[in-house]
């Protein structure tokens, strides 16, 4: 009976700290969230450190193509949003094809979706290299493809990460799927 | 053999396969490893398998009846023949007539032997030439798996994952166990596979890891800047690779498995795979690691036979924090080369050399070379200032990474204090990687610039961290007032003994965390008085001579030297 008890409290504490555990995870997400619109706000998101290293992009989309049998990697959900399971959730990629006020305006309202109720882990695609560091610190997954098709990413970005349409940031319209998949089956 | 597509099938960790590859590519370039019957494809002509198990498993697996089968007839690890004379009367009785299947040995007198026991054609694959005298032998021990050095049994290194192939570009290798026919072989193919090597493109690729500074990138870019017309490409795993692209070169970045919070394995599977496709498609001379360590996927694509042409450079910083020690260990055994920039602090209390002498060499070519930084174009105060937005007056730069430690932030308060005090302003820059930070609401004003060095005319002294760019731009170019605020905690270099060598060689101040007021209020004092220090010059920036060490390293490394 002693015994059940002990089991019993320290099922509790676990649950205690489960709980806080996961409290402070969605206020840091809070935290994280609202620094990350604020820059995307002030127009200070993408500012780099050399002038001369705006728009410095690759020449090409280099990864090996017709991979087989290597297992997708993860895809991270993001700093800015938290979810109990976030493996349940689709992967998607979001291409921003120009940095204009349109695509930030449509950025911000897309991270504010995230962040309210996570509905996907999102594969950044960029054109530009300088666009990378802004991704990366608030822990998102970002691919630089410079001036390749997405009929020539959609594939590898499917096969690495499981990627299943790429949507364009502006205006949010499906630039490539998976044509494996059923197009009732697009989210 | 020309305009043929050989696959070869052996066991894991099979020794013969680099040696066998190297081997078929002085005939043709078209040489593929396979680790089993489906990486048979449609335009392969020759399917080689290292020995007759390899054959007995996979044959029958294999579609495509018109590929020719080369069967590899090893002694075994024995002096007796019978194994080998069973095997190949078993696979004699299995053999498909229709199939084209040509037998091999490694020693002439055992195909000799074999041919006339069984009445069929055994080849014998001459092992050419060996050129001993022009190198230093290394011992392999094939049962054990080991490869050492004659002349020090403590340096023996495990050969799973290598390629003896690349090992015999540069050593002379001798089987060290009289027992064992199949090992001489091996070692003998080997050896004598290092002439005639297939040249490599005027191209290398740097690779510079995931971090929180800039020191790889600006240590590598440094030295790429030396290498004339050689052309660099850079794989970067630190977000700003952009500032590698802005150099003019090509940039592939890739995300680290923590970035993405990826399982390790399942990431270094990715990454070998993109490794190797860039490796033979565009044959890099070298493949140049500016990191704490060679990770093991880039030394698994290297022991890979399709990379055997490259060689392996580790640009490897030194002074590292004792407690880290273990992790500077890995992957020296793969390298050709070691480039060890020098550390200014490295003379001093026989700290650092405690250190150097720890780490691990393998067999590679150890270069000590001048501290290497990026060379830079000093702009005037007046130039400096308007470039950064700045205004009059006295200003100190603050300057403290992308990290945020802990440490800092009870020293920050009373750095603010005494400058206010003495009416500085502080100006603090922002990492190329780092975000909006409670800093930048402390701080008068902030500006993100790279490469810092080019600014410091604007400035009347400096306050930043110890890590190896800042610590040795300060020292080396710059003439102001300097108070360093080592890292302690975190990182892998000892921060902190280089700024105590400062310290205690009147180069630059070190905060007193016991009496910090005092040390701000002295500092700032200096910067008040426009006092300025008497640093030694760089006696040269070791970016040229590194560059020379790579040219060598590729050099001696196509041409199978060993000096």
């Amino acid at each position: 009976m002693i015994e059940k008890s002990k089991t019993a409290a320290n099922l509790e504490l676990l649950q205690d700290i489960t709980r806080e555990r996961n409290e402070h995870a969605q206020r840091l997400a809070r935290f994280e969230f609202q620094a990350m619109k604020a820059e995307l706000a002030d127009g200070t998101a993408f500012t780099v450190a050399n002038a001369s290293a705006s728009g410095a992009a690759p020449d090409s989309f280099s990864f090996a193509v017709d991979v087989l049998g290597l297992p997708q990697l993860n895809v991270p959900l993001s700093r800015i949003a938290w979810h109990a399971e976030p493996n349940s959730l689709p992967v998607i990629a979001i291409l921003i094809e120009i940095r204009s006020p349109e695509t930030v305006i449509s950025l911000i309202a897309l991270l504010h979706e995230l962040h309210a109720t996570p509905f996907a882990r999102i594969v950044f695609i960029t054109r530009h290299l300088d666009m990378v560091p802004f991704f990366d610190r608030y822990g998102f997954a970002v691919v630089c493809v410079g001036a390749s098709h997405t009929n020539i990413a959609g594939p590898i970005l499917l096969q690495r990460f499981g990627v299943r349409q790429i949507r364009n940031a502006k205006d949010g319209k499906t630039v490539w799927f998976d044509k494996t998949l059923p197009r009732t089956q697009l989210p | 053999m020309k305009d043929r597509m050989h696959l070869i099938i052996g066991r894991k960790n099979d020794l013969m396969t680099g040696p066998l590859q190297q081997f078929l590519s002085q005939a043709s370039n078209k040489v593929r490893l396979g680790a089993s019957a489906s990486d048979h494809t449609a335009d392969t002509t020759d399917i080689w398998f290292a020995d007759h198990v390899s054959y007995l498993v996979y044959s029958s697996q294999v579609k495509g009846q018109t590929s020719r089968r080369h069967v590899l007839l090893r002694p075994g690890q024995e002096i007796d023949r019978q194994p080998v004379n069973l095997s190949l009367a078993f696979m004699l009785a299995q053999s498909n007539p229709d199939i084209i299947t040509q037998f091999w040995a490694l020693r002439s007198d055992l195909a000799e032997d074999l041919s006339t026991t069984h009445g069929v054609d055994v080849q014998y694959l001459g092992a050419g030439p060996n050129d001993p005298a022009s190198r230093a032998s290394l011992l392999v021990d094939a049962s054990q798996m080991t490869i050492g050095h004659p002349d020090n049994p403590a340096l023996t290194l495990p050969l799973r994952k290598a390629n003896l192939a690349r090992v015999a570009r540069r050593y002379n290798l001798v089987c060290n166990e009289v027992q064992n026919a199949d090992g001489h072989c091996v070692v003998a193919l080997a050896n004598s596979a290092r002439s005639n090597q297939p040249r490599s493109s005027d191209r290398v690729l740097f690779i510079l890891p995931h971090g929180a500074g800039l020191g790889h990138m600006s240590r590598c870019l440094a030295v790429a800047h030396q290498l004339g017309s050689m052309r660099c490409d850079f794989l970067v795993y630190n977000a700003a690779a952009y500032l590698v692209g802005a150099a003019g070169h090509h940039v592939i970045h890739r995300q680290s498995a923590i970035s993405l919070n990826a399982n390790s394995n399942d990431w270094r599977a990715w990454e070998r795979v993109d490794l190797l496709h860039y490796i033979t498609t565009n044959q890099p001379s070298a493949v140049i690691v500016d990191a704490s360590n060679i990770d093991p996927f880039i030394a698994e694509t290297l022991a890979h036979p399709a990379a055997v042409n490259t060689a392996l450079i580790w640009i490897r910083r030194e002074m590292w924090r004792k407690d880290r020690l273990r992790l500077a260990n890995v992957g020296a055994l793969h390298c050709d080369a070691i480039i060890i920039p020098d550390e200014l602090a490295a003379f001093h209390e026989n700290l650092a050399s405690d250190v150097i002498a720890t780490l691990e060499n393998g067999f590679a070519k150890v270069h000590n070379v001048a501290p290497v930084t990026l060379p830079t174009v000093p702009l005037s105060r007046p130039k400096a200032r308007k470039a950064l937005g700045l205004g009059r007056g006295r200003i100190c730069l603050i300057s403290l990474g992308a990290w945020e430690d802990a440490q800092h932030e009870q020293h920050i308060a009373t750095i603010i204090t005494a400058a206010k005090k003495h009416k500085i302003k502080l100006v603090s820059v922002r990492s190329p990687l780092a975000g909006p930070s409670l800093q930048d609401k402390i701080f008068q004003q902030q500006i993100t610039a790279y490469p810092m060095a080019q600014y410091f005319a604007a400035f009347d002294g400096v306050i930043s961290t110890a890590g190896y760019n800042s610590f040795h731009e300060l020292i080396h170019l710059y003439s102001g007032p300097v108070m360093f605020l080592p890292v302690d905690k975190r990182g892998l270099d000892d921060q902190v003994a280089r700024a105590r060598f400062a310290a205690q060689n009147s180069l630059a101040d070190i905060i007193d965390p016991r009496h910090p007021t005092q040390s701000a209020e002295a500092f700032f004092l200096k910067l008040r008085n426009k006092q300025t220090i008497d640093r030694p010059a760089s006696r040269e920036n070791g970016a040229h001579i590194a560059a020379r060490a790579i040219m060598h390293c590729i050099k001696t490394y196509q041409e199978g030297v060993n000096d």
